[in-house]
């Protein structure tokens, strides 16, 4: 199944943030405070965990959403753990 | 001698019989050049039709930058034949003329300058000093000119400048594009070239400063004036030699564009953001971002220290500013970054830049800097290129950390 518009976008904006990190599991804690937290895109930290789990689910490429030049494998495991942190900080 | 307009055969408009599909003036297509020339359509001879967006309408007024509007202008009227070929013929490509004028026309309105006081007779001291210099730069390459003559021009280009900036209509461009026009016919392209050149060079922009002799001077032959409202064949001067053809002027620095990712960001409706529309800022409002250099410090747009200490990022996130930096090399910066709401292409209004990336400063002083922008994805040499202008602004880049994540220029 294709991601929606609206996950695709969520998606982007939790990966954007990190595409320069060397390692983008340690961006999690600046995402979260910077994208989760203050509701970019006008997403509650729920619509940011629904969305990660549906991108996980799809067969997608989540890596190409945006240029950038982390590997499919690496985004997936950032993504997994931005939303085992929302979930682990009950931010939803 | 050279040869009379009014003694010239014209068909309507201002193209000479000949080919019907030929086209005498293409537009140069590069980075940042939104609109293309196109092959003209079949029609009648003497029909030249108006260059066209890319996208196959243009665009409205208000939603373009002052250099596309500037840009506009000066097609619209060379397309209703106010401008003459020749004349297009000695100017620089429009693209790098508007980037003159942009500079030079922000030096001059910021100086306090208005049109209706240059063309009044009592102009301040200022005036006169700027045009007592570019008369003698004049004279420097064999070229005379008056003072009169020289704040005619700076009229010209403060009117064209402030009024193009104004324009929210065709029609207020085609008016702008109008007396623009006609200033230029009056001053000469020489002069005009001058003053940009002079001007320029004092805000780093490159526009040799012999380039005037290479473009001809107020006393430039009367074939090369159009005919234009108000002006008469007795106005005319003494025709003067044909001058050669100009050497191009280069653009002042290095562009890249947006990638193509982020397009259409700023509309309603957008899918890069899932619905979340980017701000785009329009000329006015950028202005409250941009630099100052002073005393080796950087500025805010009110004159304070600049300082990045409460500022963020969403790449590098505390203490660092967002910045980008346009082809004339001002540096606009914001402490803020908002994902999928305010990114280095709102600073930008989406159009090329010759920098991007991030900025440290702690009370004017230059900590850091990176070239950190999702957006443009610098190469590695155009944060050099900022690094440069800074330096040349007289902030000491010699202890600045620099943080480079871009890949090397391909050429």
């Amino acid at each position: 199944m294709s991601l929606s518009v609206r996950s695709a976008g969520l998606i982007r904006a939790l990966i954007y943030p990190v595409q320069f990190d060397p390692r983008p599991l340690d961006g999690v804690d600046r995402v979260i405070d910077t994208v989760v937290k203050p509701g970019s895109l006008g997403a509650t930290p729920e619509e940011y965990r629904a969305g990660i789990h549906e991108a996980l689910a799809s067969a997608d490429r989540l890596s190409s959403l945006i240029p950038q030049d982390h590997s499919e494998d690496v985004i997936r495991q950032y993504l997994a753990e931005v939303a085992r942190r929302i979930e682990a900080a009950s931010l939803q | 001698m050279g040869r009379s307009p009014i003694g010239e055969l014209r068909m309507s408009g201002s193209r000479q019989p000949g080919v019907t599909c030929s086209y005498t003036s293409p537009v140069d297509v590069r980075d940042g050049t939104t609109c293309l020339a196109p092959s003209p359509l079949p029609g009648a001879i003497g029909h030249e039709p108006i260059l066209v967006a890319a996208s196959g309408s243009p665009p409205s007024v208000p939603r373009m930058s002052h250099q596309e509007k500037m840009a506009e202008a000066i097609r619209r009227a060379y397309a209703a034949g106010l401008i003459s070929r020749e004349v297009m013929r000695q100017l620089p490509g429009i693209e790098e003329l508007v980037i003159g004028i942009v500079v030079v026309g922000g030096v001059l309105v910021g100086l306090g300058l208005a049109a209706g006081a240059v063309a009044s007779t009592g102009v301040g001291a200022v005036l006169e000093a700027i045009a007592a210099g570019i008369v003698l730069a004049l004279a420097a390459v064999g070229l005379i000119s008056s003072a009169g003559q020289v704040i005619a021009g700076i009229g010209v280009l403060i009117s064209f400048y402030t009024a193009t900036e104004r324009a929210t209509t065709y029609r207020e461009l085609d008016v702008a594009g109008r007396d623009f026009a006609t200033g230029l016919a009056e001053v000469g392209v020489g002069t005009l070239m001058m003053i940009l050149s002079v001007l320029g060079a004092r805000q780093g922009l490159k526009m040799g400063r012999g380039a005037a002799s290479r473009w001809g001077s107020a006393s430039e032959p009367a074939a090369e004036r159009p005919l234009t409202p108000g002006r008469t064949r007795e106005e005319s001067p003494a025709p003067a030699p044909k001058p050669p053809r100009p050497v191009p002027v280069k653009p002042a620095l290095k562009t890249k564009p947006m990638l193509d990712a982020y397009k259409g960001e700023e509309l309603p409706g957008n899918s890069v953001w899932g619905g979340s529309r980017v701000k785009y800022l329009t000329d006015a409002e950028r202005a409250a971002y941009k630099l100052d250099f002073k005393d080796g410090k950087i500025y805010d747009a009110n004159g304070r220290l600049f300082d990045t200490s409460a500022a963020s990022s969403a790449h590098s996130g505390g203490g660092n500013a967002i910045f980008v930096m346009d082809a004339n090399g001002q540096i606009y910066a914001s402490k803020t970054q908002v994902v999928g709401e305010f990114h280095h292409s709102s600073l930008a209004a989406g159009q090329p830049v010759a920098a991007a990336g991030e900025l440290r400063v702690e009370q004017g002083v230059l900590k850091g800097i990176s070239d950190k922008s999702g957006h443009y994805r610098p190469t590695s040499d155009m944060t050099d290129q900022a690094l440069n202008v800074l330096e040349s602004r007289g902030i000491n880049t010699s202890g600045v950390t620099k943080t480079i994540v871009g890949a090397p220029p391909s050429n």
